[in-house]
């Protein structure tokens, strides 16, 4: 008991470390502006920017677990929609989080409604976003009393729920100046990155959550395990044969937008989050939750790689400013803003865990 | 309908930068911020070696991909084919400067002209603050402010929001030329409406045969480059082997 307590504490502190220096790296941005982050003219988006995608995907993962088994009437999955709702809300505040801290006038939101430009596929990123949020907040309301969200909802929500990635790889799809980031292949990616890290997060989730309640991994963390284990590694292996095909046109084009960077990180994380699982280990059962946080290393790496390919290219004027490579590593500043959304987001779900009876119907 | 559109002459073009400081001087730009600004490049190899000097600037295109962008319309283009910019709806995602093949886009990634608000003097009771001295002159945050920026757009941008070449349009409604093309010792910049065959600019793009930068992308920009660097002959004569 004195165990579980102190884990649980120490699980509190550390949270409360990371939301404690995104407050002050939060005030360090509104007296000194963004000029603290590591963007510039040409490096535009950088860490916060990946943080909201990493997000924003991920909570759409979540509305996908938590819809999917009322669509496809997947009956051993259903107990656990209220919970993954839950988990989509959180994840996708702790989104709007590092996007409102990327942005450089927040407040001037408003005109999102006033004076919005239906061109703009930034502009239906942000209402199918806003659209997901609303489902996710009726899903959780209407399944309070009754424990079950209406089939219609699930049926809508998880329809959004594919779109709402796929509008959000359009963002950069859409872009013909940047060769790297134009074309079908984004949006597709992270629809797939959005079903791996709901996934992986789930696993890794549980496995904190055991050891928060109980100090060691017990048959519930193993019984998640099993629920989600095909779909984890069909999410991986799909995600890891999507970025493999895009690195071999990247190193066999003669493009120079491509040539930018080449960096295997990404999916050697992928892969060896995918090599942990398939080990023919007696309980590879105990391989899945260092497999997901892998997994979701890898795909924080994804993300970074490529926002700054398709940036690192100097364009137009600024070559006579500029290297014609921008080098670019992550600042402090935003590895405070990317702790902070992820403290957010785990201090939600360990208050939901506790708060609110996201338990089993 | 009026369009107005720059042609630039690259032959007269000598690379002084008069243009650049012209525009940041008119538009009361921060440092760090050019929305005029040139490209240099090296031909050749020495003793045949020259720079080419291309000037740029916001290209107020007309399938503008920055206009397309914007999720709250702080992009538009008016009524004169140019591509304007209103700082009270940008929200600062900086979607603009993605979508720019350009370049031209700037963000105000900090606080506009903060070496001028220094109130610390060099020399103690020697020299003025800057502080002190922008008060004196009776500028506006910095001592040489145009406040007849100010007609139509914020005399000096925020942080947070991003900012670009207008065409002086404060300028241009008051029946005046754009400032770099005002300040150009050598004539190289013309401006006008290129609706208007009688115009300057209408005339010469029948004379030569005009490029624009980076056409294939579809944006059809409204700024021209006509003829070529170097106006001298050569006495070369069909080479050898």
């Amino acid at each position: 008991m004195e165990t579980k307590k102190n884990f649980y504490n120490i699980w509190l502190a550390l949270l409360g470390v990371l939301i404690l220096g995104g407050l002050y790296t939060t005030f360090k941005i509104i007296m000194e502006g963004h000029g603290i982050l590591g963007g510039n003219d040409m490096l535009v988006w950088t860490m916060p920017i990946a943080t909201y995608v990493f997000l924003a995907l991920m909570s759409s993962g979540f509305v996908q677990l938590s819809s999917f088994p009322a669509v496809f009437d997947l009956g051993k999955y259903k107990h656990l929609a209220r919970r993954f709702s839950y988990m989509a809300l959180a994840t996708l505040l702790a989104a709007f989080l590092a996007l409102s801290l990327e942005l450089g006038s927040l407040f001037k939101m408003v005109y999102f409604i006033f004076s919005p430009n239906l061109s703009s596929p930034m502009w239906w990123m942000s209402a199918i976003y806003l659209a997901e949020l609303v489902f996710i907040m009726s899903k959780l309301i209407s399944s309070r009393k009754s424990k079950q969200t209406p089939k219609p909802l699930s049926i809508i929500s998880s329809g959004v729920s594919v779109l709402a990635p796929l509008m959000l790889g359009a963002i950069f799809s859409m872009i013909e100046t940047r060769p790297v980031f134009f074309g079908l292949f984004i949006p597709v990616f992270f629809l797939a990155l959005a079903f791996l890290s709901a996934t992986a997060m789930v696993i890794l989730w549980n496995f904190i959550l055991d050891f928060l309640e109980t100090g060691k991994n017990t048959t519930a963390a193993t019984n998640i395990v099993e629920l989600f284990s095909k779909g984890f590694e069909f999410a991986l292996g799909i995600s890891i044969l999507l970025y493999a095909m895009r690195f071999v046109f990247k190193a066999t084009t003669n493009l120079d937008a491509f040539t930018a960077s080449i960096t295997l990180f990404p999916i050697l994380m992928l892969v060896i989050s995918f090599i942990l699982i398939k080990l023919p280990a007696s309980n590879s059962n105990k391989n899945y939750p260092p497999s997901a946080l892998l997994a979701l290393i890898g795909i924080v790496g994804c993300h970074m790689e490529l926002l700054y390919d398709g940036q690192a290219r100097t364009v137009g004027v600024l070559k006579g400013i500029m290297p014609e490579v921008a080098p670019y590593w992550s600042n402090p500043w935003e590895w405070l803003i990317f702790l902070f959304a992820i403290g957010v987001m785990f201090a939600l779900y360990t208050l939901g865990e506790k708060v609110f009876q996201l338990n089993e119907t | 309908m009026t369009r107005y559109a720059m042609v630039i002459d690259r032959q007269r073009c000598v690379g002084c930068g008069g243009c650049i400081i012209a525009c940041k001087q008119e538009n009361n730009l921060p440092e760090g911020i050019n929305w005029s600004y040139k490209i240099t490049e090296t031909s050749g190899t020495f003793p045949d070696v020259r720079f080419n000097y291309l000037p740029t600037l916001c290209n107020h295109c007309k399938n503008a991909p920055c206009v397309r962008g914007c999720p709250t319309s702080a992009l538009y283009k008016d009524d004169n084919g140019l591509t304007m910019h209103n700082p009270d709806k940008c929200i600062g995602c900086k979607y603009c400067m993605i979508n720019c093949p350009y370049g031209v886009i700037s963000f105000n990634w900090e606080a506009p002209h903060k070496p001028w608000k220094d109130k610390t003097p060099l020399l103690k009771g020697i020299t003025s603050s800057p502080e002190e001295v922008t008060k004196a002159s009776g500028g506006n945050t910095i001592p040489y402010y145009n406040s007849e920026r100010e007609d139509t757009l914020d005399g000096i941008r925020p942080k947070g929001v991003v900012e670009k070449c207008t065409f002086c349009d404060h300028r241009v409604k008051k029946g005046e030329l754009p400032y770099c093309v005002e300040a150009c010792p050598s004539d190289a910049r013309i401006f006008g409406d290129v609706e208007d065959p009688n115009s300057s600019v209408s005339k010469l793009l029948g004379k030569y045969k005009p490029d624009r930068l980076k056409e294939h992308l579809g944006t059809e920009p409204q700024v021209y480059y006509i003829r070529s660097y170097n106006p001298a002959e050569h006495n070369e004569k069909k080479g050898g082997v």
